[in-house]
């Protein structure tokens, strides 16, 4: 299977980084540095690159180095990305995408040729954290996995603040209400099914993660829908909770609202299992998100990660590597000490220091 | 130092598309023609607003109400084309082949910008549509999140009118290659594919 591959990476006054210019290894990149050196911005990076946005949820203004106007980023995709350029300008004016040089129009397929996943340390709120912690993990997961979940997503956002303004606003006009509700219900369908397609091809996954490395029998996860069904489920739904929703000035049931669980040993992993099942339970959702997109996009997708070491016991660490081993993808991994990774072979070793990167 | 010609050019920058450079050389240019250009300009800007009217059947915008395509007695009365705009009836009417009336909305129900059923013709519509001949009505509203829900705001306002209601055909445009077209269009057309006659 073909991989997202990133031959070269060029970036500008982005962040603390004046200006540098990397050749990633095809298989493993670790990157070391003592902490606040900046080891993450260089994940950071690569991940908007292929997302368009930061996993660190960070404003714009803050990833351009202090005193400059503008921060670029390049980077050059081979395998089969086919030598694909793509260039993100950002500065106080907004932010510019060029692919190959050309103004790019950033639709589904862009997001579902350049998969990537993160694994980072504030992955642990995909267990610990509220439905909206959960629900932000599948919906960045299939905005690759899926090239309409995108257009599907924003149609819905849309419908749903327009429905919220009219609850908001008195006296209520249910006519601009009703001519909300079937936008909503159709929209909401198509994200609920692209959703219930995604945890149905993660799940054998999932188990099998969770078997192979904690030794966790009897675990699963499920996507909990707050309304089961499709359209006409969700349209009776929405009709059915019109006094609630007026009176609440929200739109209290739909997509918005929905869970997945994750057990172990039959237990909601977020209420009953230990810090170190919970542990097991993020890596074993990281890996069989890996495996889904693999699945749906054709290709293995290009892995960040993000100092998960120092998170995970000795045992977790080893399948944890085992599992990158035999994954085809190319990863990039920041440590504290490049001693930490137990990966021989297919590794280039960079040394982050105050903006600067060397090669080893 | 405000003169004729800064007077001018900053109005005419006002105007969308055009900048202060343009404004500037648009005005120039006017010094270089002969005053009859700028006399005839300048008069048909000057009563613009008296002149047009809104037409009080459909609420289009024509010199004269009723409007041109509602007192063309060759049209067909029986067929109306909701649009959201008087550029939109336009784009229809160049096309050529349609030959019923319009009713133009001016909007689309926006509550995030405030515009609700009331700030639309929608009321006029369902009047016109109850008091006449009218046999069909087409939506041709954009497909959006908004222009769907106008779409289904008419139509809960003419229900028991009597009257056929269809939507706008959407999906490829001519000539267009499928490999370039967007994955919605291509759901669109796919899901609203018709028997091959």
């Amino acid at each position: 299977m073909g991989r997202v591959q990133l031959d070269e990476l060029f970036l500008v006054e982005f962040r603390n980084i004046h200006r540098v210019t990397i050749e990633p290894s095809p298989r493993f990149n670790i990157v070391s540095g003592r902490n606040g050196t900046g080891k993450t911005n260089l994940l950071e990076a690569i991940y908007l690159l292929g997302s368009m946005r930061s996993f660190r949820q960070s404003r714009r203004v803050d990833m351009v180095r202090r005193g400059a106007k503008e921060t670029s980023i390049r980077g050059r995709f081979g395998n089969v990305c086919a030598g694909m350029v793509c260039e993100i300008k950002m500065g106080n004016e907004g932010r510019q995408v060029k692919i190959d040089g050309k103004r790019a129009h950033l639709d589904g397929r862009y997001f579902h040729s350049l998969p990537m996943v993160i694994f980072h340390p504030g992955n642990l709120t995909i267990v610990q954290g509220g439905p909206d912690a959960r629900r932000r993990f599948l919906d960045r997961a299939l905005f690759q996995a899926e090239i309409s979940y995108q257009e599907a997503y924003r149609s819905y956002g849309k419908a749903i603040a327009s429905r919220n303004r009219i609850l908001k606003t008195r006296p209520l006009d249910k006519r601009a209400l009703d001519s909300f509700d079937e936008q909503l219900a159709s929209h909401g369908a198509r994200i609920v099914m692209m959703r219930e397609r995604l945890v149905i091809s993660m799940t054998p996954l999932f188990e099998e993660a969770m078997e192979r490395i904690g030794g966790e029998g009897q675990s699963r996860m499920a996507y909990r829908p707050k309304i089961e069904g499709g359209f006409d489920k969700i349209m009776s739904a929405l009709r059915g909770a019109v006094e609630k929703d007026t009176a609440m000035g929200y739109t209290t049931a739909g997509p918005h609202a929905d869970d997945l669980v994750f057990e172990v040993n039959g237990l909601d992993a977020r209420k009953f299992a230990s810090q170190g099942q919970q542990r097991t339970v993020v890596l074993a959702a990281k890996i069989a998100e890996i495996g889904s997109l693999e699945k749906s996009t054709g290709r293995t997708p290009l892995l960040l990660l993000d100092d998960v070491s120092s998170e995970l016991d000795r045992d977790r660490n080893r399948h944890l590597f085992g599992f990158l081993a035999g994954l085809g993808g190319q990863v990039f991994i920041t440590t504290t000490h490049h001693d930490h990774i137990p990966i021989e072979g297919d590794r280039v070793d960079f040394f982050v220091e105050n903006g600067s990167i060397e090669v080893n | 130092m405000a003169g004729a010609i800064q007077d001018l050019a900053e109005l005419l920058a006002r105007l969308p598309g055009v900048g202060r450079r343009t404004a500037t050389r648009l005005v120039f240019h006017m010094l270089k023609t002969n005053s009859d250009y700028t006399n005839a300009l300048g008069s048909s800007i000057a009563t613009l607003h008296e002149k047009i009217r809104r037409c009080s059947t459909c609420a289009n915008i024509s010199d004269s109400d009723p409007c041109p395509i509602c007192d063309d007695a060759t049209r067909d009365a029986r067929l109306i084309c909701v649009v959201e705009s008087v550029p939109d009836l336009w784009a229809i009417e160049s096309s050529g082949s349609y030959r019923g009336r319009f009713h133009v909305l001016h909007g689309l129900l926006k509550p995030l910008d405030g515009v609700g059923p009331d700030d639309l013709n929608v009321d006029l519509l369902s009047d016109r549509v109850r008091n006449s001949e009218v046999e069909e009505v087409i939506v041709a509203t954009r497909q959006s999140v908004e222009g769907e829900a106008t779409a289904l705001l008419i139509k809960h306002s003419l229900t028991g009118a009597g009257v056929h209601l269809t939507r706008i055909a959407s999906g490829v445009p001519h000539g267009s290659e499928l490999e370039y077209t967007d994955s919605r269009t291509l759901d669109r057309a796919i899901d609203d594919r018709r028997e091959m006659k």
